[in-house]
């Protein structure tokens, strides 16, 4: 059995000290609590701070070598632009010494041209060919007129001659405009005035992309 | 005992908000910023990278796109670049055994609806070449051969005529049309907007000058007409 001899009011001051004390240090520990709180959270700034810094020159190093290679960019986007005009500028070339080379091949032995002429209809909206026999179909694109004439007759001559061109690789709708029996001396030939319009197959696509192969 | 636990318990409320709203709030703030900083930078360091990777590339072909550039530029030159043109014509006819009598060049027009060139103040022009050569029928065919494929130059052929020649077949006299392409200047906008030409009551020293605000011509609409033709003529040593 425990007997307290202190006087009451001694007590008392005792307890509220003890009260007091208890208040303060709660308020301490929160105050700790709070201080590690932002003390963490300020690390976790200070750690972001670095992260940004050193994202930033690493940007800024990657900055710098775009810039030092930009002329490369420059060199590309040049070269691009230029292959877009060429292959715009030579989108419609045929290759004539093949058309030619295969025109003479159709002609039959017995006839012979006295005047050839051959034009492409421009595609970029400019000139276009002869006003002769319309053909709307899209691979018409250029027309030979031929003059000429056959030691043989509307037929066999004329008529195989029509056969032959319509067989050249290239070209279509052989078109005899006009014939007449003729001679030169004392040879009778049949002089004939013919169309035959060139098909998209004449074109050489060779630009199609730009430059060309070297060597093509 | 209850004021102290009030006292106490709002100190703490007090601290706490004080905290929170003074200290730890634009702490909070600060790393949120930070973090979409960092986002932010980490999207441009990789589209950097993807960048330098790609430059880095164009870089090991720099030799090609020099070389492809270099040959650009003489297929579609930055100016008609006449003489050089003569000399490819004359090449490839003594060559193939041609002998030009004549060539007739247009003046340079803008082509209608073409691509954009690298540089925006030029565009691509075509000047329209007119030629005639003696020739047989087979050294024209070598003769356009040698243009399609041995040129450096853009030559577009577009007409091609042959008749029999003043000696006699198998002499031919034989005309040809080619565009050949060069950068010119730009044509202006149509749809940009015309100076206002100011009406000023004049005395008859100042009239000159009120009248002089009209906009320049631009090239795509010259007042010369296309006919406008330089007619040269060569000779050919073949």
């Amino acid at each position: 059995m425990s007997v307290n001899l202190l006087p009451e009011r001694e007590e008392r001051r005792l307890l509220a000290q003890r009260r007091g004390i208890t208040a303060v240090l709660i308020l301490a520990a929160l105050w700790i609590i709070l201080g590690t709180l932002l003390l963490l959270q300020l690390t976790t700034v200070s750690q972001r701070v670095d992260t940004r810094d050193e994202a930033a020159q690493r940007v800024a190093v990657l900055q710098a070598e775009v810039t030092s290679l930009a002329v490369f960019q420059r060199m590309a986007d040049d070269a691009r632009a230029g292959n877009e005009l060429l292959a715009y500028a030579m989108a419609d070339e045929v290759s004539w010494a093949q058309v030619l080379l295969d025109l003479a091949r159709g002609v039959p032995d017995s006839a012979s041209f006295t005047d050839v002429n051959g034009q492409l209809l421009d595609s970029r909206g400019g000139v276009a060919g002869q006003d002769v026999f319309v053909q709307t179909d899209a691979d018409d694109i250029g027309v030979f007129v031929v003059n000429g004439y056959t030691t043989q007759t509307f037929t066999p001559g004329l008529e195989e001659m029509l056969r032959r061109f319509g067989q050249i690789d290239g070209l279509f709708q052989q078109y005899l405009s006009n014939a007449n029996v003729d001679a030169i001396g004392d040879v009778p030939v049949t002089r004939f005035d013919a169309e035959v319009r060139m098909d998209a197959t004449a074109r050489t696509r060779r630009y199609i992309d730009g430059l060309p192969e070297l060597g093509k | 005992m209850t004021r102290l636990l009030v006292a106490v318990v709002l100190v703490a409320l007090l601290s706490a908000v004080g905290w929170w709203f003074g200290l730890q709030a634009p702490a909070r703030e600060q790393q949120a910023a930070l973090d979409a900083e960092i986002a932010e930078l980490q999207t441009q360091e990789t589209q950097l990278s993807n960048q330098v990777q790609q430059l880095r590339e164009l870089e090991l072909r720099a030799p090609q796109l020099r070389s492809d550039l270099d040959r650009l530029s003489a297929y579609i030159p930055p100016d008609p670049d006449q003489a050089r043109l003569l000399e490819l014509l004359q090449d490839a006819g003594n060559a193939a055994g041609v002998t030009f009598t004549a060539l007739s060049f247009t003046d340079p027009q803008p082509v209608v609806d073409a691509p954009v060139a690298a540089t925006p103040t030029v565009a691509l022009g075509a000047v329209t070449v007119t030629g005639a050569i003696e020739s047989t029928y087979f050294q024209l065919m070598d003769f356009l051969r040698r243009l399609e494929i041995g040129s450096s130059r853009a030559i577009l052929v577009t007409q091609v005529g042959l008749t029999e020649g003043e000696d006699g077949f198998p002499a031919l006299t034989a005309t040809f049309t080619a565009q050949i392409f060069a950068l010119v200047p730009a044509p202006l906008d149509p749809n940009a907007q015309p100076e206002v030409e100011v009406e000023v009551e004049a005395t008859p020293l100042e009239e000159g000058a009120a009248r002089a605000t009209a906009p320049p011509d631009p090239v795509g609409a010259q007042s010369a007409p296309p006919e406008d033709e330089v007619q040269v003529s060569m000779r050919g040593e073949g």
